[in-house]
């Protein structure tokens, strides 16, 4: 079936189906790796393309009696049911305007699904170890296994989300302390 | 004549507990009823809004949500009953999700409903022996724990 060009996050997406056959073409290797840039309030995050499947408004999420306040609930993704975990609520971040709409970021690690809510996506930007800098990781946590570390990107700065490090943390099992 | 795996299907009844859209298999369940605070029941009374993490109700009627099983009824208190709904095994239910599985700390959390576009949470409310037994250890955290802990 041919993807909607109107879609939400389909222009990105296209530009992920793109890197990963550059990827894949010999020849084409280069240290950087391609990352999607995400927002939470006004901070810039960055996840690997690697693991993404697919951006979707925020649908209806169903909450989950007696779990941690960063697992928001449940969704139904095309007949699969998803976890759905709020970034900026595991984080520690503020919470922004109830009503904006926000992104349901999918990702795969190994076989397991799962959705990431947050309030915005930007662009593909391909970042190498060059480009990360000794700043400081943002209050969190979690930072010591979440995130890969921190790069420059248009004059600012974007932290970079380990995502397996995320999804394989403890920390996602852990009461909000 | 065997009913197909693919055709099978569970009459669940949904209720809401604060912000929960839950349901729960429906031949077990006795009997509904409104709460009244005045009146006795005979089943020990559990309020899931506790198991929910949730604070008291604030004024509003509530329901009684009777089930019973190989030890006895149990009555179980309920903001508001939903509907009675007819759900295919193979199409529309799920087990939870692993991390929703790996956290939960109510243990008759088992999986998720679909209920046109929205979904409904499975909770296992059959009151068994062991449930009744548990019922003097106050270390055990099990919905029948709670009786005579005056939360009602």
């Amino acid at each position: 079936m041919p993807s909607d060009p109107t879609a939400p996050g389909e222009r990105i997406l296209e530009q992920v189906r793109r890197a990963r056959e550059e990827r894949l073409t010999p020849g084409t290797e280069s240290v950087h790796l391609q990352y999607l840039t995400v927002r939470l309030r006004d901070e810039l995050y960055a996840l690997r393309v690697e693991y993404l499947v697919e951006l979707i408004p925020a649908p209806r999420i169903t909450r989950v009696p007696s779990v941690p306040e960063h697992i928001l609930g449940v969704m139904n993704f095309r007949g699969e049911i998803l976890p759905v975990i709020d970034l900026k609520r595991f984080f520690s971040l503020p919470q922004s305007d109830p009503t904006a709409d926000r992104i349901v970021v999918v990702v795969k690690h190994g076989e397991v699904r799962t959705g990431l809510l947050v309030d915005g996506v930007g662009d593909l930007v391909p970042l190498s170890p060059d480009d990360l800098t000794e700043e400081p990781l943002v209050a969190g946590r979690t930072q010591r296994v979440t995130f890969e570390g921190v790069a420059r990107f248009k004059g600012g700065l974007v932290s970079l989300i380990d995502l397996e490090g995320l999804l394989q943390s403890e920390d996602l099992y852990a009461p909000a302390r | 004549m065997e009913e197909s795996a693919l055709t099978t299907t569970l009459d669940v009844l949904t209720f809401r507990v604060g912000p929960f859209l839950l349901g729960t298999e429906a031949g077990p369940v006795a009997r509904l009823a409104m709460l009244n605070p005045g009146v006795g029941d005979c089943a020990p009374r559990v309020d899931l809004r506790r198991w929910c993490g949730l604070g008291p109700a604030a004024g509003a009627r509530r329901h009684l949500l009777v089930v019973g099983g190989e030890a006895g009824e149990v009555a179980y208190v309920v903001d508001q009953v939903g509907d009675l709904i007819t759900v295919n095994l193979a199409r529309q239910i799920w087990p939870l999700p692993p991390l929703i599985e790996r956290h939960k700390r109510w243990r008759r959390l088992w999986g998720v409903c679909a209920r046109g576009d929205e979904l409904v949470l499975m909770v296992d409310l059959v009151p068994t022996v062991e449930d009744f037994q548990r019922h003097d250890d106050e270390t055990e955290e099990t919905p029948l724990t709670s009786r005579g802990k005056g939360f009602l």
